[in-house]
């Protein structure tokens, strides 16, 4: 082909972009709408049910134990500060530091997922004794759900990439990985709240 | 280029890749003949039943998605025309009270979640790409997803219907009723599970849907040039990101309800039926406008193309279209009038039902301006959107009627509301839709419907729709209970039903036609050619049925009505690989060329995953246990998915570990 027309040519762009310019980031966000709106139904519904009731927790079921899980908020907290590391070598492309940061990201996934299951026990309640047991069985369920996937999606992450791959792409997934992670901290504090304040102070 | 100077040229890329055994091939760098056969071969399915399972490409997956739900179509329509002859005459026997119970729920789950709105989603996989000017969809694999698992949903739900065990509680499935102590069986649980079947493929489609309208346009399609199908498209797409949930978390309350004794519905623990009733209808209102918004986007492409002049008022009809899509929101309480809700609340919702008639009406006017200053061709798409717009006015007009709650409380669960929403969303969904699909036809196959056997089609359908509802209203102002089986001879209901089943039977005739001119004409119809009817947008520009690659060139486009404007001399894309699926990643208001991105090869993952989620929900029925044991089988089919593979690699640009410091620092700064 030799006539041509004028062409735009691509050929030179980068092969790959961070945050907003890249296709995953708006899949991630996608999807965090998706389950930011399953979740907040479930607030929506926990406050219904609130009116339904004289008492909150109907008596007898006592308010859940604070312990434990206020620690585990605190570990979950503080591990915003490893992912954004993770996330500022993942743009670097420093692939020593990506590991590195994963690595430790994968540790604080372990810790709160072994603290959550002594976390069920502070409940004080069960799922079938009324209304208030499912709500809150029912939120701390799919908040756990979505941990253990993200918390799986960051060891996977960091198999692929202790075994030396190293195409951009793997950086670009850290930073969705990143996001997600975010997403899912975030959305802990309301749950949190509406669990373990809730009975306390509604 | 000036991004040359900053990062690797595109030689270094080249001879990097050369460094690993490669050669990039480059639009340009063969004969076009040979190009084209290599694009064919890279953007292509496989031959033979393996390409057909793992193909990714999104207009296989839409066409599929698209006879699918027309399969489901005929399917519902036939459980209707058995309710129909049932209802003929008072005291009929052909259907006993479960088996009528059985059908109207069939239907209505059918209807709604196994056509309207996939078939709606599958218009948009299959059409958007091609209008955005780009080759495939941005999440190729998701789409393929998105098509097995609603597939395996509808398989499931008739298997348990063929067995006896089909939903019976209604489409909307009300708690107490559907709850465990009034259905015992597992009859109400698949009706729940298909909700996470077709709600996972609806909330995937969607995402991919925005994602593809939003960062893969061609150059120049900036947003203020977007199609108004492709606006229809992602504004459908966020109601269903929005919508979607509320009834995935009702039916998931349900089934945690029937399976393992919560109490979200039980009044006697704390629980409330009417928290159904709100999630549900948070839903199930949007819905109607999930279902209807992608009908706007047919007809205003529709009435441009055939009154060969562009539409009047593109910014009001999107901005209506927008409106629409929040006002939607705002309604849900005008299902839930009979319920006793503070008199408050039901005025608010009043007044918002009677607002979404100023973007409707908006809408209506400027078609009609479009039409009448235009010089239309009445051909049968353009017929069915006339008998759209006389249908869907009587449908919103009992609309506002029933807007005003006593007239509501009045015709409440009576055939007035059931000869309502089949006005609405027969008149604003299906007719559209059928226009929608003998005008894009020709592209989907590269052949012409029968123009007399279209128009055939339309009168039959009109007017048996017409015959069939109209009855109706009268039926329900006389008092006749939606969802009986039968009714006395005293009532004097017999000769309105009659002559509605007698319209049904018309109705019907008018679906043969439409199958018959599908068949004869898929094979046999005139040569379609690249654009028979002089549109504007861009899959017009292309042959019929699109390349699998969609453009040789991505187009660079010049304006509004993309293929009306576009000059002599329109410059084109060039340089994006053709041994690789190599895309343009654009910018999300101006698209202007961002990045290049490889999307991945087909593969079995999809199925695998459909297949694990299938074998999941199926069990969830009977045991809690069936959620772990799916985690397990999703995270495996996930991993694969996702897992590294030699043939991906060769397509990715290349490993950091290659690049040498320099190089590395150059390429990170032009990532951010």
């Amino acid at each position: 082909m030799k006539k041509r027309r004028a062409a735009i040519d691509v050929s030179g762009l980068p092969d790959f972009a961070f945050g907003a310019r890249a296709l995953t980031w708006w899949g991630v966000w996608g999807f965090l709408c998706i389950e930011s709106t399953m979740l907040v139904l479930c607030f929506v519904s926990y406050f219904y049910l609130r009116t339904r009731v004289l008492e909150w927790p109907p008596a007898p079921v006592m308010p859940p134990k604070i312990f434990i899980p206020t620690i585990n908020l605190v570990v979950l907290l503080v591990s915003v500060i490893p992912m954004y590391l993770l996330g500022q070598a993942a743009r670097r492309l420093d692939k020593r530091k990506l590991i590195f940061w994963t690595i430790v990201c994968d540790v604080f996934g372990l810790a709160f997922v072994t603290i959550r299951a002594f976390e069920f026990g502070s409940l004080n309640v069960s799922w079938d004794t009324n209304a208030y047991g499912s709500i809150i069985w029912t939120i701390i369920v799919i908040h756990t759900f979505h941990l253990v996937s993200e918390v799986i999606e960051t060891i996977v992450t960091t198999i692929i990439l202790l075994r030396g791959h190293t195409e951009p792409k793997y950086f670009v997934d850290s930073t969705d990985n990143a996001l997600y992670w975010y997403f899912i901290i975030g959305i802990w504090i309301p749950c949190y709240v509406l669990i373990y304040l809730g009975p306390r102070f509604l | 280029m000036k991004e040359e100077e900053q990062g690797l040229t595109t030689k270094e890329k080249d001879e990097n890749a050369a460094r690993r055994g490669e050669q990039a091939l480059r639009e340009g760098d063969l004969p076009e003949e040979e190009e084209r056969r290599l694009l064919e071969k890279t953007w292509g399915d496989k031959p033979g039943f393996w390409g057909w399972v793992t193909s990714t490409n999104h207009k296989s997956i839409g066409k599929r998605f698209i006879i699918t739900a027309f399969v489901f179509f005929a399917l519902g329509g036939i459980l209707a025309a058995l309710m129909r002859i049932q209802l003929a005459r008072p005291e009929n026997t052909f259907l006993g009270p479960d088996a009528y119970n059985q059908i109207f729920t069939m239907h209505g789950t059918t209807m709604m979640f196994l056509f309207a709105i996939p078939v709606m989603e599958a218009f948009g996989i299959y059409l958007v790409p091609l209008m955005v000017g780009t080759r495939n969809v941005a999440f190729p694999r998701l789409a393929s997803f998105s098509y097995w698992i609603y597939l395996f949903g509808g398989i499931t739900l008739y298997t348990f219907f063929i067995l006896n065990i089909g939903p019976d509680m209604g489409w909307f499935s009300y708690v107490p009723l559907a709850g465990p102590e009034f259905s015992p069986g597992k009859r109400v649980d698949i009706w729940s599970q298909l909700i996470n079947f077709t709600e996972i493929s609806a909330l995937c489609a969607s995402i991919e849907i925005i994602t593809t309208a939003f960062k893969m346009r061609a150059p120049g399609l900036s947003l203020n040039r977007v199609p108004i199908f492709v606006w229809a498209m992602v504004i459908m797409s966020f109601m269903v990101t929005f919508a979607m949930p509320a009834v995935m978390t009702s039916s998931l309350f349900l089934t945690l309800d029937r399976l393992v004794g919560t109490h979200f519905y039980n009044q006697a623990e704390g629980g409330d039926p009417l928290l159904w009733q709100h999630l549900f209808w948070f839903f199930g209102h949007p819905e109607v406008y999930i279902v209807f918004i992608p009908a706007l986007g047919y007809v205003s492409s529709i009435i441009q193309t055939f009154s060969r002049r562009r539409v009047f008022g593109y910014t009001a009809l999107v901005l209506s279209m927008i409106a629409t899509g929040f006002i939607g929101f705002g309604l849900w309480v005008h299902h839930m009038f009979a319920t006793g809700l503070p008199q408050l609340g039901s005025s608010f919702f009043t007044a918002a039902s009677m607002m979404i008639a100023i973007p409707s009406g908006i809408q209506i006017f400027c078609w009609i301006a479009t039409l009448w200053s235009g010089r239309p061709r009445f051909k049968t798409p353009l017929i069915f959107i006339i008998g759209f717009f006389f249908i869907f006015v009587l449908g919103g007009l009992t609309g506002i009627m029933q807007a005003s709650v006593p007239l509501d409380l009045q015709v409440h669960d009576t055939f007035f509301v059931v000869a309502h929403f089949h006005y609405v969303l027969i008149g604003g969904s299906v007719f559209p839709l059928f226009a929608a699909f003998h005008y894009w036809f020709p592209k989907f196959t590269g052949r012409m419907l029968s123009e007399s056997l279209g128009k055939l089609t339309f009168w039959l359908m009109f007017i048996g729709f017409n015959i069939t509802f109209f009855p109706m209203h009268q039926l329900g102002l006389q008092g006749m209970p939606r969802r009986v089986y039968t009714y006395l001879p005293q009532m004097g209901w017999g000769n309105l039903n009659l002559i509605a089943s007698a319209g049904a039977f018309v109705l019907t005739l008018g679906v043969l036609v439409f199958v018959v001119n599908v068949l004869k004409s898929r094979r046999g119809g005139a040569i379609a050619g690249d654009n028979p009817w002089g549109a504007d947008t861009l899959e017009w520009g292309v042959s019929s049925p699109p390349p699998s690659y969609n453009f040789f060139r991505l187009p660079v486009v010049q304006g509004r009505e993309a293929l009306w404007v576009r000059t002599e001399d329109a410059p084109v894309v060039e340089g994006l690989r053709t041994d690789c699926r190599e895309i343009l990643v654009t910018k999300t208001l101006d698209a202007e060329p961002d990045h290049k991105l490889t999307l991945p090869h087909s593969a079995p993952w999809p199925l695998m995953m459909g297949l694990a989620a299938t074998a999941t929900f199926i069990s969830s029925c009977f045991t809690p246990w069936a959620l772990p044991g799916g985690m397990v089988l999703a995270a495996i089919a996930l991993i694969g998915w996702g897992w590294p593979k030699k043939k991906d690699e060769v397509c990715e640009p290349p490993p950091v570990e290659e690049m040498s410091d320099e190089e590395r620092k150059r390429e990170a700064a032009r990532a951010q």
